[in-house]
């Protein structure tokens, strides 16, 4: 039988497969408004096997006993007390900016329809976790800080998806109600008064080679990275210094492995929402933008932007960030894929 | 628009993957290079979803993830008013943020070792995994007599959760994925995936049947239909001016539990998607015989199963064969027509 998966059935729309038979995904596929869109690179879902859950209330990791909404609600002590009333059950929220009353009553149970939502998301925002890994990642957001992204991007180029991007992640404050966030999994950048301590843990140089290497630490036990045996790399040896927020930083790059993973995210978002340009904050030169924008221009900005674009108080995804790597790659994709469509069109 | 799209995906994949079937690919690594960013991986509409894979029905299924589902996974209550449905005002209402729980206990022990625990906590449950654990399919009537009021009754009011729900139009909602402990059938819950079946239910001799008088009447040609009372207005049915006849025009009596129950049918239509979700959880999950308690004589045992029938039970069953204080899906349920339809899709070749 020809027409399965992907392929429409010739039959009338329930024919075409028998009851029990599976659709075969490719195993690249995102989730926006409960439809799948293919990437082209490893996305595991939140509903998969190894994935991660942003949807659940409980905690991830940790002592399972202590990890339900009751236990961590019901502490012993006054002063936990007030602190555990602090949380919410959730860690997103409803896009309900701009909706009508009656809108809001067909989303608010997650109803979603793909137009409503290309209508509503104009930036993708990019992230360096701090956290090394994408396992210590949801860590962080899900167990100790009560916030969200909808995707993290791991050392492997693995992308996780924790939340359908009809959620309102709690990612990026202002930036939240239009956006889609990414973290991608990297120590961070640090200015010449903060400790470059976490570089030193998780970069190690071969004495006799030069190169630099990744090194999760031995407490991660290999951080949950999916793929066996990984041994990753900064796409640059060197560490790189650069200014963002006015402010000199030293981070490592990225690994070859995110920039081709993002590169396919960044082309597939900019594709299934229309609205994400497929571009970085420039200024009149058309040079970088390396600090937050204005009011106006955050108002304004539509397209792929980082998180120090959005808020003054951040710094990633660091001075190391190849904007124009993942943005030229991501068009050139996207120009592949017009240019398929034409051809089908034409033919 | 929607057609270019599927001819557009099914080109592309095959234009690059000469060698791959249709669009299905072999290995994920394949099917990764062949397909440009955003193509759509296009859907039927007739999938279920169990530990993330999705697997066809035949029958339309609207997922919690879709456009116009139902989500069991929300903390907040559903139909509201929007101001008074979180967490913070809904949990004097309300024991828990969550209607559902892990399929780790049965009978006070656990089921799962604690690595397994550690895995499946956060939901990363393989399949192979779960179609160890589950064994049973129950079967309920909601006494609702629509889904979406019975969504509103097990999410809102009574922080409860089943995994299907089925309208009397024949639209199947998965509200949970199958790897959840759905709070549906007490002790079965960690063993079992639930079905509640949109009909207000039976009623016994001693039992007032003004339920049945509202929920059913006749049409113009003298046919006994579903009458959804007004204030429900079109009752969220996804099938437009859709009217539901039960399958058998007079009430059911029969007993359950050794009570003369009375209750009308269910549609025709929901046979034929029962049937195929049957065929479908039997299927998937090896476990699920496709039958129904029967006694010494292949009769259908007509009460709650003793403690040791239950524990041996591997199958199809109602919520009364679990429990003695229940009744669901009542006399009129056709167990023969679901399972001899399930198990004649499953016969059939691919």
């Amino acid at each position: 039988m020809l027409a399965v998966g992907g392929c429409v059935s010739s039959k009338g729309p329930y024919a075409g497969a028998k009851a029990g038979e599976e659709l075969k995904r490719s195993g690249d596929e995102i989730m926006v408004a409960g439809q799948l869109f293919h990437t082209g690179t490893r996305v595991v879902l939140w509903t998969d096997e190894h994935g991660y859950d942003a949807y659940r209330v409980e905690k991830r990791f940790g002592p399972y006993d202590k990890s339900s909404w009751q236990a961590t609600t019901q502490p012993g002590n006054a002063a936990a007390a007030a602190e555990a009333a602090k949380w919410f059950p959730n860690r997103y929220s409803m896009r309900s900016k701009g909706l009508t009353p009656e809108q809001i009553e067909m989303v608010r149970g997650g109803g979603w329809t793909l137009p409503m939502l290309q209508d509503h998301i104009d930036q993708f925002v990019i992230h360096y976790d701090v956290a090394g890994v994408s396992q210590t990642c949801f860590r962080v957001l899900q167990d100790m800080r009560n916030l969200s992204v909808h995707f993290m991007l791991d050392v492997d180029g693995t992308i996780y998806q924790t939340l359908d991007l009809k959620e309102r992640a709690w990612q990026a404050t202002i930036a939240n109600d239009r956006s889609v966030g990414i973290e991608i999994a990297n120590m961070g950048s640090y200015t010449v008064r903060e400790s470059p301590l976490p570089l030193q843990q998780w970069y190690k140089k071969d004495e006799k080679t030069g190169e630099v290497t990744l090194t999760i630490p031995e407490r991660l036990h290999g951080g949950g990275v999916l793929t066996p045996n990984f041994v990753g790399h900064p796409a640059r040896n060197e560490i790189i210094s650069g200014m963002v927020q006015g402010r000199i930083q030293r981070q490592y790059d990225f690994t070859p492995e995110q920039y081709a993973a993002l590169t396919k995210l960044t082309a597939t978002l900019c594709t299934v929402f229309p609205k994400i340009k497929c571009d970085y904050p420039k200024d009149e030169n058309g040079k970088l933008i390396n600090h937050a924008l204005s009011p106006e221009q955050f108002a304004a900005y539509e397209g792929v932007l980082g998180h120090y674009h959005v808020q003054q108080n951040k710094s990633d995804p660091g001075p190391a960030f190849q904007w124009d790597r993942v943005i030229d790659g991501a068009r050139e994709l996207m120009g592949q894929q017009a240019a398929v469509a034409t051809a089908n069109t034409t033919k | 628009m929607r057609l270019a799209g599927m001819i557009l995906a099914c080109a592309a994949g095959a234009a690059v993957a000469m060698s791959a079937v249709g669009c299905r690919h072999q290995n994920a690594e394949a099917g990764m290079a062949a397909v440009a960013p955003a193509q759509p991986l296009k859907r039927t509409g007739d999938e279920i979803v169990v530990a993330g894979h999705y697997f066809h029905t035949g029958s339309p299924v609207v997922l919690w993830t879709d456009p116009g589902g139902y989500d069991a996974y929300r903390v907040e209550r559903r139909f509201v008013p929007i101001d008074v449905a979180d967490w913070n005002h809904s949990k004097d209402k309300l024991e828990s943020p969550n209607r559902y729980g892990l399929r780790y206990m049965l009978n006070g022990k656990p089921i799962l070792t604690p690595e397994q625990l550690e895995m499946v906590r956060g939901g990363a449950w393989p399949l192979e995994l779960l179609q160890e654990k589950v064994d049973q399919f129950v079967i309920h009537y909601d006494v609702d007599a629509l889904s979406r009021n019975c969504f509103r009754t097990l999410h809102d009011a009574r922080d409860l959760s089943v995994q299907f729900m089925l309208d009397i139009d024949g639209t199947i909602y998965q509200t949970l994925d199958c790897k959840e402990r759905a709070w549906q059938a007490t002790k079965a819950n960690s063993r079992s995936v639930g079905i509640e079946i949109a009909n207000i239910g039976s009623y016994s001799i001693n039992q007032s049947t003004a339920p049945l008088a509202e929920w059913y009447g006749k049409d113009e040609f003298g046919r006994t239909r579903i009458t959804i009372p007004a204030r429900f207005k079109d009752g969220g049915v996804r099938t437009p001016g859709f009217i539901g006849y039960p399958f058998y025009p007079h009430m059911i009596v029969g007993e359950i539990q050794g009570r003369k129950q009375r209750q009308y049918d269910f549609t025709p239509e929901q046979y034929r998607a029962l049937a195929h979700l049957t065929a479908t959880l039997c299927t998937v999950f090896p476990k699920i015989k496709c039958d129904y308690p029967r006694d010494e004589n292949g009769k259908l045992i007509r009460h709650a199963l003793s403690d040791d029938q239950y524990n041996a039970y591997q199958g199809i069953l109602g919520h009364y064969h679990v429990q003695t204080d229940k009744s669901d899906p009542g006399p009129a349920f056709q167990w023969d027509l679901v399972v001899d339809t399930a198990r004649e899709m499953m016969m059939q070749p691919k």
